[in-house]
């Protein structure tokens, strides 16, 4: 699904990214966890193809086609979505509107016809039961004067109904409190398909609690340095992150 | 020609001596008034952008273009009707300045609702028509009332009685032909509001995409205690009309006057708002927009002054600046020596859609009161690149998402529309505009 070979990238003249490689095969869900600072949320931003990073080297392929060539609005539409770490407020431009206005850009690009009216509120209102939102968030602004639990969760929502082929969740888990992050858990869970990768960027082992990932990858200094199965994050959870660093500096 | 021409007139000015000198058909005491009125604008001169109110516009688009007298009123331009409000309104058309009957409704009398058209007041009434046209001074910002003043020759006068309440909106049209001739064209709106009177008046300036108009308009309401009107003033023109306007607002003891002003297209444009809070309680709320596209120049002003203690204005304008055009926003607030207690806010946000687009936007506080409360807050910006990306994130095409989140600037003034045709009228231009496809509305 998505493969990372020697990729390094630098923002504002400084290098993030050093030579970092990873596989994600179809079906599988990776967490990618590391110290603040590591080059967790560049990672997932240029996967995104946020502008302002500069690639270095190294390519990143996407279902066998260069992910970096694509715009986001083309990644988007090729089925990769990001959950952002800091969702972002549009006054002005509703909620509702947006997920429609998403998916029908998505099923243009598929050769599919714009969704139907009726079906499309059945859908949302289905999906918005499950991350247990109120439909008041429907008629207001994106992410207008949402809590940061609620802009969480709203990202969980878009994902649900846009259901891309490659997940990637940026700090997803940050800022909720257990409840929260139960009920968004349990969003990503339903998602979870043999066609479908995700990637969880997260600090704390927490979430993979709820979230059960098949790989744990460390990422330090830009590059991953381990990888693992889950108990590796239980192990980063009672030992820290010095110990990989250590291990992979006398490698 | 009578007049000798004064050897330092400006060719602007003689042409204007010259067309004014070729009306006729006026009643003694109008041709009078006119002539003054002419004389003064004269004596005064052209604006120029070392006068503190004109610093950011230049006239020379109006100095270079040589305009003739409106013919009588033609046909309506095909162009321009669909660009209408639609609504059960009553509706009074005007075409290059001169009452329309054909395509107005019967200015028949509405209990509490006399409307008669100017023309017919300076035919049959000519010292109320002068009475109508202003003697007062003219402030150096609104300095083409003197224009209107010396050419008009219809326009409508609005009187509603005291505790009349009109619950349908009025609806002015002001059509500018595409015939080809550029011409002065000088409407004139006055509306007096009688005391707890109310009425919705919507001001709408349309052009024919070819017009070369020069429009001179002018709108003067006044309030009387406990009155209400809320008012909106579309103005929504071909790329080369020049349009130079007024609107004046006298608010009496409680009352409440609301502005919705909506300025698109046009070469060069001007809108300069003078409201005055007169009465303990008078209170005014001011919202617009502006689009500067193109090469296009407009400039809005606003003046309000808080002559009186207790009085209460806020104001909200959003412009957006597109390709090389350049918009102007200067909001002025007054408060007198007595008039404490005052409640005076300003907000100006504006949004550059290119880099070669400009926006200048200027408050201006005079407080000689010390009780008040007075803030403004003026922001210039471009598209907010997180927002940007967040939208293009989820699969919106970048030009898709630039036109929403320029609608989501607008959006959030047309909110306060409380005429929801009008509210989608105007959402529906802005949406044509931003959005290659007409999208639905939620």
């Amino acid at each position: 699904m998505l493969s990372i070979k020697n990729l390094s990238v630098a923002a504002q003249g400084k290098q993030i990214l050093k030579g970092l490689n990873l596989d994600v095969p179809a079906g599988e869900v990776h967490a990618i966890m590391g110290p603040n600072g590591s080059g967790k949320s560049t990672l997932s931003q240029v996967l995104a193809g946020r502008d302002g990073y500069e690639i270095l080297s190294g390519t990143v392929t996407y279902q066998g086609r260069d992910l970096l060539a694509l715009s986001p609005e083309e990644r988007a539409r090729e089925g990769v979505f990001l959950a952002f770490q800091y969702p972002v407020e549009i006054a002005g431009v509703n909620n509702v509107y947006l997920l429609k206005a998403a998916l029908n850009a998505i099923r243009k690009h598929r050769g599919e016809p714009e969704v139907d009216a009726f079906e499309f509120l059945a859908l949302v209102r289905e999906k918005m039961a499950v991350m247990q939102m109120s439909e008041a968030f429907l008629s207001r602004g994106v992410n207008e004067g949402f809590s940061g639990g609620e802009k969480k969760r709203n990202e969980i929502l878009q994902m649900m109904i846009l259901e891309p082929k490659l997940a990637l969740l940026d700090e997803t888990d940050s800022g909720l409190d257990i409840d929260a992050l139960k009920i968004v858990s349990q969003g990503v869970n339903s998602l979870r398909s043999p066609e479908r990768s995700m990637v969880l960027v997260t600090h704390y082992q927490r979430l993979l609690d709820y979230i059960e990932p098949d790989r744990v990858h460390v990422l330090a200094d830009g590059k991953i340095i381990k990888s693992g199965d889950r108990n590796l994050a239980l192990e980063l959870e009672k030992r820290g992150y010095d110990w990989v660093k250590q291990e992979a500096a006398a490698a | 020609m009578s007049a000798a021409p004064l050897p330092s007139l400006h060719p602007a000015l003689e042409r204007l001596r010259t067309l004014n000198a070729a009306r006729g058909g006026q009643s003694r005491p109008v041709a009078l008034a006119q002539k003054a009125a002419l004389e003064q604008f004269l004596a005064l001169g052209l604006p120029t952008t070392r006068d503190e109110p004109w610093k950011y516009t230049s006239l020379r688009r109006f100095e270079s273009r040589t305009l003739a007298l409106p013919e009588a009123a033609t046909a309506v331009d095909a162009t321009v009707e669909p660009r209408l409000l639609v609504g059960d309104w009553q509706r009074i058309t005007f075409v290059n300045g001169r009452h329309a009957p054909a395509q107005s409704s019967a200015l028949s009398a509405v209990a509490g609702l006399q409307l008669r058209t100017l023309a017919s007041v300076m035919q049959e009434a000519p010292q109320e028509a002068v009475a109508l046209l202003g003697t007062h001074d003219v402030t150096p910002s609104a300095r083409f009332d003197l224009v209107n003043r010396a050419f008009v020759d219809d326009g409508i006068v609005i009187d509603v009685s005291a505790g009349t309440v009109l619950s349908q909106p009025l609806y002015l049209v002001f059509e500018s032909s595409g015939s080809g001739q550029a011409t002065l064209t000088t409407p004139r709106v006055i509306v007096r509001a009688g005391a707890n009177a109310k009425l919705t008046l919507i001001e709408h300036h349309v052009s024919a995409e070819r017009a070369e108009h020069c429009v001179a308009a002018v709108t003067h309401l006044s309030l009387a205690d406990g009155a209400h009107v809320e008012h909106y003033r579309l103005r929504q023109e071909g790329a080369q009309v020049i349009h130079l306007g007024s609107v004046s607002a006298e608010v009496s003891r409680s009352a409440r006057y609301l502005s919705h002003t909506l300025s698109l297209g046009g070469t060069l444009s001007r809108l300069d708002l003078a409201i005055r809070l007169a009465g303990s309680g008078a209170s005014c709320e001011l919202n617009g927009v502006f689009l500067a596209d193109g090469t296009q120049h407009t400039d809005t002003h606003s003046c309000i002054e808080h002559a009186v203690p207790q009085t209460r204005s806020s104001q909200d304008y959003r412009g957006l600046a597109d390709g090389k055009g350049r918009g102007v926003f200067n909001g002025k607030v007054v408060v007198h020596k007595d008039a404490q207690k005052t409640d005076a806010r300003q907000s100006s946000r504006n949004l550059l859609l290119s880099n070669s687009a400009e926006i200048d936007t200027r408050p201006e506080l005079e407080i000689y009161a010390d009780d008040v409360k007075c803030s403004h807050g003026a922001t210039t910006g471009q598209l907010d690149a997180a927002a940007l990306f967040y939208l293009r994130s989820r699969g919106i095409a970048e030009d898709e998402a630039r036109g929403l989140l320029a609608l989501a600037f607008v959006e959030t003034v047309l909110k306060d529309m409380s005429v929801e045709s009008v509210r989608d009228h105007v959402s529906g231009i802005f949406r044509r505009n931003f959005l290659k496809t007409q999208v639905p509305t939620r």
